[in-house]
């Protein structure tokens, strides 16, 4: 392992982190805000993190900001608002070439992280108001987007289904939420989001490159130290979703060639990673149970795949199938779930989903957009751990645990998605 | 044993590969990146869904077989006569794909294990292949839902489109895929058939990234590299018009806003030239559609396009398109804007500053993208079967001056040869 993973905390619910590789030949500061979700704000800091990397006080305009931007090797500055659970992260990253590679040696690292930092902390605000030109071009922008869900049909599928799976809880929260909502946002509403977000929220800041910087911990550390902040929720991400009485089906018809499908499995068991090995198992590589069975023995569809909403102990299962074919779909996904409760798969293929967990773990150091994100999932869940650290954690599972695992999950939902009837 | 090699070096970043003739007729390109725990291969034949019509020493007129069968031979690939590859690799921990494009066809695997026991098992299973027509019936059912997914895809959709209006004759207007019916045609002699023309070594290549060791690759090679007879492989089109086909094609599909894909055609180039026009569209296209363009900043004011508007250079064997889209009420006034904005800058020269600012930045994107092992080894295979190495684009990126893109402006970005494919309610 040849990465080195430092963290601060500079106090103020204030944490500062970060990798760094001599191999990598690029750097990548991010600044998360992390808040719980919430119908009214969510939407709100979706479209206040697409306002602020639009411009800020000292470049206060689109184009000149993103000339900045390509002039320095083309640094790529980018806003995210995504959920994890029942919290939402919010923020700006900036990415950009390491010093060392620049044409005729130009430091450009300090510069990058200076625009990255002005984004969030000099916005550009006018009396009271952000540049009204931007806040009416991200508005519209924010309910094309909405509108536009639709066009990812896989995508919009899981969105949909997310609404019964995660019935009355945060997580069914959409954080770009409705065009009717983003119609009617205020400016005077966003800027109390951008005080909130800035004075209420954990703040996560990640410094990632091919070598310690020091400097730009620095800059970054002083520019938070004058922030005023009170009323801090510290997150907690572990919020399991309580399992229905009786399984939720919900059909509902579109402009489709093909059902998609996702059923959704819940577990109480918080053994985390045993639930992991055994997604992995059900169906999260080329020779798991869902995929030699549902779709190579059965020709019945070219995707069906398992993964985990960890902090919500959910287990989604995705695929999309002829309508002929879901109800023999579903009941083969439920066979191949129960195959593993009877424990009917070799020790062979654990040890070879297990391989092609380490495997993908590993490949992290690869990256390092990837490292960062590692790590901050560690973090969500309270360590620090490698993704070698990891692995020996995953080697250790048993067959018995994997099987306990697969037994504890209960069908919570099944949400199809069909061709609209003539 | 030492095997004709060349060696490409960029002194700038200290990045090389080396490119070796193995006597099987096999290149082999290996990109050793110290440090880094993933090796990534690919075991690539240049054969997309465009090259639908062949003929080699064998044979003295063209064969024609149905669209659909280069991805359809990948599918199949995957299985050989006593067990599925992927239970193969998963004995390694490795994760094994493949891909088929409009001009190649890769079969990869990554791993952050030993790589020596993988790449045994890639370059045994592409040399291996079986078909039986219970097999290829059975694979028919995966593709269709396949074809059927994409189908269910706007964007996909509207970009096919706009190869439909483009082209009237070149097979790279027909999905990778193929269609339902095209796909119902294919058996397994038509497979071998295909099979044994493009899985010649001769027309391949083996490209690898990462912490690797060249020798001990030419070793696995070595043992189980089967030598190939070059069968001078010929790949034909039936002529295209330089014009478009058709101007416009819409189609109704529930879409949040319309969607719509924009493409300037000009005639396809080959080797250093299609490298070199490739470069100057990199830089054009930013300039003329891109976020600190003019025509950009007034599409936005005047709320023609949102920030999903892009661009794209869409090349190979046979086309060369420069192609502009995203989400509008209005597709058509903003084909009108593009135009104009074309027009303009033919009229009035580019401008020097952002030509300068967008080499910089392009020469930035490069840089970044030799951090990434999974892109080095798919740059490595498509550079090499474009004719052309990595290093020699950057080499002329460095050298590209303000009058070549000018003189490739004139030529890619015709203004009477656009035609538009729009996805609207």
């Amino acid at each position: 392992m040849s990465d080195s993973y430092f963290e601060k905390n500079l106090g103020n619910a204030i944490s500062i982190n970060g990798v760094y590789d001599k191999k990598f030949k690029s750097c990548l500061v991010s600044i998360r805000f992390i808040t719980p979700l919430d119908k009214e704000s969510s939407q709100r800091y979706a479209l206040l993190s697409n306002i602020l990397s639009t411009s800020n006080s000292v470049i206060n305009s689109r184009s000149k900001l993103n000339e900045e931007m390509i002039s320095l090797y083309d640094a790529v500055l980018s806003a995210f608002s995504y959920s994890a659970g029942d919290y939402q992260i919010t923020g700006l990253n900036v990415r950009y070439i390491g010093d060392d590679y620049t044409i005729d040696g130009e430091k450009i690292s300090d510069k990058a992280v200076r625009v990255l930092l002005d984004c969030i902390l000099k916005p550009d605000i006018q009396n009271g108001s952000f540049n009204p030109k931007y806040f009416e071009l991200r508005k519209r922008e924010l309910i094309d987007t909405i509108k536009s869900e639709i066009n990812d049909r896989r995508g919009y599928a899981v969105l949909r289904a997310n609404q019964t799976i995660y019935q009355n809880e945060p997580a069914a929260i959409y954080v770009n939420g409705t065009v009717e909502q983003a119609e009617a946002i205020t400016q005077q509403e966003l800027i109390d989001a951008y005080n909130q977000l800035l004075k209420n929220s954990y703040i996560d800041i990640s410094v990632c490159g091919d070598k310690e910087q020091s400097e730009i911990v620095d800059m970054i550390a002083d520019a938070f130290q004058p922030l005023n902040r009170t009323d801090i929720t510290t997150p907690s991400f572990e919020a399991p979703s309580p399992i229905k009485e009786n399984v939720a089906e919900v059909f509902e018809q579109n402009d489709v060639n093909q059902c998609k499908m996702i059923m959704a499995f819940k577990t109480e068991s918080d053994d985390f990673y045993a639930n992991k090995v055994m997604c992995a198992l059900f169906g999260g590589t080329p020779f798991s149970m869902l995929f030699a069975n549902v779709r190579e023995k059965l020709s019945l569809c070219y995707y069906c795949a398992a993964s985990v909403a960890e902090c919500k102990r959910v287990m989604t299962v995705d695929s999309a199938v002829e309508k002929e074919n879901v109800d023999k779909a579903r009941a083969e996904i439920e066979r191949q779930l129960q195959a593993i409760c009877n424990g009917e798969f070799s020790d062979e293929m654990l040890e070879n989903t297990k391989k092609a967990l380490f495997n993908g773990f590993k490949s992290n150091y690869d990256s390092i957009i990837a490292l960062n994100s590692w790590y901050f999932v560690q973090r969500i869940r309270g360590g620090k751990s490698s993704p070698d650290e990891i692995n020996e954690v995953i080697n250790s599972i048993t067959r018995e645990r994997v099987i306990n695992a697969a037994k504890s999950y209960k069908l919570d939902t099944v949400y199809v998605m069909e061709p609209e009837v003539e | 044993m030492d095997y004709p090699k060349v060696i490409y070096e960029n002194k700038r970043t200290g990045d090389s590969y080396v490119k070796i003739k193995h006597p099987s007729g096999l290149d082999i390109l290996i990109w050793k990146m110290e440090g880094f725990s993933t090796v990534e291969a690919l075991f690539a034949t240049k054969y997309g869904s465009v090259n639908t019509r062949f003929k080699t020493i064998d044979n003295d007129e063209y064969t024609e077989v149905p669209e659909g069968i280069a991805h359809f031979l990948e599918h199949k690939l995957f299985e050989n006569e006593d067990c599925d590859v992927f239970d193969l690799y998963a004995e390694t921990g490795a994760s094994a794909n493949a891909f088929t494009s409009f001009e190649q066809t890769a079969y990869t695997f990554s791993t952050s294990s030993d790589y020596k026991k993988p790449l045994e098992i890639l370059l045994t299973f592409v040399q291996k292949p079986y078909f039986t027509q219970e097999t290829v019936d059975k694979e028919q059912g995966i593709i269709a839902q396949e074809i059927k997914m994409c189908n269910d895809s706007p964007d996909r959709k509207c970009f096919f489109n706009l190869l439909k209006a483009m082209y009237k004759n070149h097979p790279v207007r027909i999905d990778v895929a193929g269609t339902v019916e095209s796909i119902s045609h294919i058996n397994a002699d038509l497979l071998y058939e295909c099979y044994n023309t493009f899985y010649n070594l001769n027309n391949m290549c083996l490209s690898i990234a990462g912490n690797v060791d060249e020798a001990e690759i030419i070793k696995i090679c070595d043992k189980c590299l089967i030598p190939a007879e070059d069968k001078k492989l010929q790949t034909g089109f039936i002529d295209e018009p330089e014009e478009i086909y058709k101007k416009e094609i819409t189609e109704q599909f529930k879409v949040g806003l319309p969607i719509f894909n924009i493409g300037f055609k000009s005639a396809g180039f080959t080797g250093i030239e299609r490298g070199k026009m490739e470069i100057a569209a990199m830089i054009l296209l930013p300039m003329l559609f891109g976020t600190i363009s003019p025509l950009y900043k007034e599409l936005l004011e005047e709320e023609l396009v949102n920030s999903q508007f892009s661009y794209e250079v869409f090349d190979g064997d046979g086309f060369f398109s420069c192609i502009c889209g995203g989400e509008s009420n209005d597709p058509h006034k903003v084909l009108e804007k593009c135009i104009k904005a074309v027009e303009n800058a033919k009229e009035n020269g580019l401008d020097k500053r952002h030509f300068e600012m967008f080499k910089k930045s392009k020469y930035g994107q490069m840089i970044r993208g030799f951090n990434n092992v999974e892109n080095c080894a798919t740059l490595m295979m498509s550079q090499h079967f474009a004719g052309v190495d990595v290093f020699t684009l950057m080499e002329e990126l460095a050298n590209l001056t303000i009058e070549d893109c000018e003189r490739a402006l004139n030529i890619i970005l015709d203004t009477n040869n656009v035609s538009i494919s729009i996805i609207d309610n």
